[in-house]
């Protein structure tokens, strides 16, 4: 009994605390499954993924998997010297991890496919570290994004002021008042939105070594994950395609547009494997995506420490509504943000990439 | 069911039924008896009823068509608690919280007083009182109704209008993967509660006699031959199709392959490769991408 509990304690510590009804239950539910037949250590690690994954958040599957590898944290205790990495702006080629994947198949294979060949392949360290981690996407934060006028209403309770139809009420009023009859409810006219994301949205990413540096106790990277998957979760909702490239000193598409609402799951989990390194250029992901005939809606994040200013700025003036998401404050991506009219913002924990469609 | 006996309901100890019920039968009966249901699935509903024995609900996760719903039912069956032994409820988004608990009629209650047998209509909830609750596609209860589930699983009492309700049930879910539309994510709260159980596809020899096994049911008393020739493919294909990533349900599986005998049956030959292939492209996908796919890699299996 001393060693199931040992080892559910090193779970809880090494997991840096999780439910603790859950574990007791785990714990409860190990001796009554031994009363109805053999456990052995797969099978326990199995009742304990079983228990916990409700208080992971994650399918059994990978909570089993989460449980071995906190086991193994127990054996090396010691914990990784924080801050190692540095910012890095150069011309380092280092192949991402688009690049790797789309060695073995077409660009345009689905992210099914991809998320496949990922996990068979033998990735780099780095990789399976940040794919070992918590990615944390929380707060899905109410969706708002007019996009077209649908129909036109006569006035109920508890709509917002903007959507007053200004022109039509304002003629209504006039009428009523010409006519020297009272005004009532019905003289207001409010419009009623559709959300429509018909475009594909680009969203290119930094991945370049500058990215692992923190930014209060998570990488930059780390955020900056969180941010997107926020953001698929959002597209999903709306139905939208998005098409993810990463970009260092190379570019190349993750995965190209695809309806997220049928591949969320699988473009989740390609995004927890994403690695940083290399240098940085800016340029190129621009570049790969205007040989695409990619002309607008694209989302840029990155930290702006880009090898060639110059190209990017000469690039970025054949884009239109080009949105930048900074990692740290940077006027060089505010100026291509504003000549292009796309919106900037700089990355926080708790920031929404929708806001900048809307 | 009148509300004052309602009100004066005394606790019950599911899981203390729960575990003598299951020391009454002895776990190689328990294993028999799920064996004629459902085959290949032995582990999964050990881990179902030891979670049932300590009184954690339990949700089987899954895709569709692997046959979690009928496992909740056979487990439910299997134990026997109450008469009926289950009360099944098939969630959906728009549920709200008075669906699961009931709620009080106002007209009759003041027409013929709140003890009439009418004036309070009884959810699933209080109904499940002392035996199983089968909870269908839990993780498609928005966030109000699993507000109510929460409540009744914490303090095991539910409340109508102020009055409080005794109710102890077993709780079985079964849940969709989140990634289909239209489904709600579990509270944090509630999915603390819950013990996760997978269902998986079964090995090839286990999903080749479950094939034919359904198949045989589905065509009923209609004198035909399924060839075992036939099932092999199939249960082959699923195993391809999973490696790639696609997750063939084994309900389409098995009608697909009485579609198949049937259509061959009703055109008076034997069943060919090509009834199944027509049968599987009907029975299997409605979206035109995963078909072609599904169909490649069927093809694949057939010619080798």
């Amino acid at each position: 009994m001393d060693d199931l509990i040992d080892l559910v304690v090193s779970i809880y510590e090494c997991l840096g605390g999780v439910s603790v009804r859950s574990l007791i239950y785990a714990v409860a539910d190990v001796y009554a499954r031994a009363q109805l037949g053999d456990v052995d250590r797969e099978k326990l690690l199995q009742i304990l993924a079983q228990n916990l994954a409700g208080a992971l958040r994650v399918d059994p599957h990978t909570a089993e998997k989460i449980i071995e590898d906190s086991i193994k944290c127990v054996k090396d205790v010691e914990k990784p010297a924080t801050a190692l990495a540095v910012g890095s702006v150069g011309s380092e080629k280092a192949p991402t991890l688009a690049h790797i994947v789309n060695r073995h198949v077409p660009v345009d294979a689905s992210p099914r496919v991809k998320l496949e060949v990922i996990k068979r392949l033998n990735l780099p360290k780095e990789a399976l570290e940040e794919a070992r981690s918590w990615i944390t996407a929380r707060s899905e934060g109410a969706l708002h994004m007019k996009s077209a006028v649908k129909i036109i209403k006569h006035y109920h309770p508890y709509v917002s002021a903007t959507d007053v139809d200004m022109i039509k009420t304002a003629m209504a009023v006039m009428r009523k008042t010409v006519q020297n009859k009272p005004l009532s409810d019905s003289d207001i006219y409010i419009r009623e939105y559709v959300h429509i994301v018909d475009k594909p949205i680009y969203v290119a990413l930094d991945v370049s070594g500058s990215m692992k540096e923190y930014m209060g106790n998570k990488t930059k990277l780390k955020v900056a994950k969180g941010a997107l998957i926020k953001y698929l979760r959002q597209m999903a909702y709306l139905r939208g395609a998005v098409s993810l490239v990463l970009f260092n000193v190379d570019a190349e598409f993750m995965w190209t547009p695809y309806p997220v609402h049928l591949y969320l799951r699988e473009m989740i989990e390609i995004v927890k494997y994403i690695y940083a390194i290399g240098g940085t250029e800016l340029a190129s992901a621009l570049e790969l995506l205007h040989s695409h005939g990619v002309r607008r809606e694209v989302v840029v994040i990155s930290d702006g420490r880009t090898a060639d200013a110059e190209r990017v700025l000469n690039l970025a003036r054949r884009f239109k509504r080009l949105h930048v998401v900074a990692t740290e404050r940077s006027q060089f991506l505010k100026q291509i943000a504003k000549i292009t009219g796309g919106r900037y913002r700089e990355l926080t924990p708790t920031l929404d990439i929708f806001s900048l469609h809307s | 069911m009148k509300l004052s006996e309602l009100l004066h309901r005394q606790p019950i100890d599911v899981p203390k039924l729960v575990r003598s019920r299951i020391r009454q039968m002895g776990i190689s009966e328990v294993k028999a008896r799920i064996n004629r249901v459902l085959r290949g699935l032995d582990d999964v509903v050990l881990d179902v009823l030891s979670g049932l024995m300590i009184g954690r609900p339990v949700v089987l996760v899954g895709t569709v068509g692997l046959g979690k719903t009928t496992l909740a039912e056979a487990v439910a069956e299997l134990l026997a608690l109450g008469d009926p032994p289950y009360i099944e409820v098939a969630c959906h988004s728009h549920m709200t919280a008075v669906d699961l608990t009931g709620d009080i009629d106002v007209a009759v209650a003041l027409q013929a007083g709140l003890d009439h047998p009418l004036s309070y209509i009884p959810g699933p909830l209080v109904m499940a009182h002392g035996t199983v609750l089968v909870m269908d596609e839990l993780n498609r209860l928005n966030p109000y109704a699993q507000a109510a589930l929460l409540q009744a699983i914490q303090e095991h009492y539910v409340y109508i209008r102020g009055y409080r309700i005794r109710t102890d049930f077993a709780l079985i879910g079964t849940a969709n993967p989140s990634e289909y539309e239209g489904v709600y994510e579990l509270s944090e709260a509630l999915a603390d509660r819950f013990k996760f159980v997978e269902v998986k596809m079964p090995d090839k020899e286990v999903l080749k006699s479950i094939l034919l096994w359904k198949a045989r049911e589905a065509l009923g008393e209609l004198e035909v031959e399924i060839p075992p020739k036939l099932a092999e493919i199939l249960a082959t294909f699923a195993v391809e199709a999973q490696k790639a990533g696609y997750q063939p349900s084994i309900r389409s599986l098995s009608y697909a392959l009485a579609d198949a005998v049937v259509s061959a049956w009703t055109q008076r030959r034997e069943p060919e490769l090509r009834d199944l292939r027509k049968a599987v492209a009907a029975n299997l996908s409605h979206i035109s991408e995963t078909e072609e796919t599904l169909l490649n890699i069927l093809n694949r299996t057939i010619y080798g």
